[in-house]
């Protein structure tokens, strides 16, 4: 029995949380597409799922490389978008973490914060752009000025959630830049 | 300028998996092997590990092994080069037990 779930994540620690709940009540993923999850009645808690940010986007050889890799490790890939990789392991292969040693786990933070405060910033970017466009039609007395603002005003508000996507990461991230003073690994 | 920044002291992972490749392994096998080596206490993540063995590679610290090269399951190996890591490291580490079997040593006397 296959069971389908719409259902949009900002945060992929809590994607991950929530597929992991779903895997103990016994709802494996099987296959992911925009945000569309589909899932596969199995054994509850059978897998253990990991999401990853990885090195390069889509379908790019070296992405296809690592998840061949992967297998090697018993580490399955259930779905990719853009630079997101879905992975999942058998609970009976040991325990599972995509990255050992501070360093690593550190620019993994890295890498998904500055995605999320980039986004932030090309939608700011596009807003201020909007507002000036206002402002230039208004002065011409043009009859659609609203429009501009309203646009500018939305991709304010979207590029301000996509901001605080990031903030919680950049906190960790200054967490364990202090506690790198003091270990090595 | 680049040897100067061969002399830290390696990661973990980096140390327990060069000490593996001392005979040939594929990554399942380092995986295991690390795990056995540190009594459970290490675990290395996927990622890291796929990490670690390109940048061993580029290095050339590592090698994949002769005849394997084409075959899906890779198998590495250490190198001299990356043999003479592990005598310095193990140097290194040496120094630091031994300077701290004395302090410590002194203190419960």
């Amino acid at each position: 029995m296959k069971k389908t779930v719409f259902k949009p994540f900002y945060n992929y620690e809590k994607e991950e949380k929530w597929l992991n709940q779903m895997s103990l009540n016994g709802l494996q993923l099987v296959g992911y597409y925009w945000a569309v999850y589909v899932f596969e009645e199995g054994k509850p808690d059978e897998y253990e799922y990991r999401i990853e940010f990885m090195r390069h986007f889509g379908k790019h050889p070296e992405n296809l490389e690592y998840i061949e890799f992967l297998k090697e490790l018993k580490v399955e890939c259930v779905g990719t978008y853009m630079y997101w990789s879905i992975l999942r392991k058998k609970k009976e292969d040991g325990p599972f973490e995509i990255f050992s040693g501070m360093e690593d786990k550190m620019k993994q933070y890295k890498k998904i914060r500055n995605w999320w405060f980039s986004l932030a910033a090309l939608e700011y970017f596009i807003a201020l752009y909007e507002m000036i466009l206002g402002i230039y039609l208004k002065n011409s007395n043009e009859s659609v000025t609203w429009f501009p603002f309203f646009c500018g005003f939305l991709l304010i508000v979207v590029a301000t959630c996509l901001f605080s996507v990031g903030i919680p990461l950049h906190k960790k991230i200054k967490c364990l830049e202090k506690n790198k003073e003091l270990f090595d690994n | 300028m680049a040897e100067k920044m061969d002399r830290g002291a390696l990661t973990e992972a980096v140390y327990y998996i060069m000490l593996s490749l001392f005979e040939p392994m594929h990554g399942y096998g380092i995986m295991q092997n690390v795990t056995n080596l540190s009594k459970g206490r290490v675990t290395l993540g996927p990622g890291t590990l796929y990490g670690a063995i390109n940048t061993l590679l580029e290095k050339k610290w590592i090698q994949a092994v002769e005849g394997e090269k084409k075959s899906r399951k890779k198998e590495y190996i250490i190198t001299q080069e990356g043999e003479n890591m592990i005598d310095a490291e193990l140097e290194r580490l040496q120094e630091l037990l031994d300077n701290g079997h004395r302090v410590v040593g002194r203190k419960e006397k």
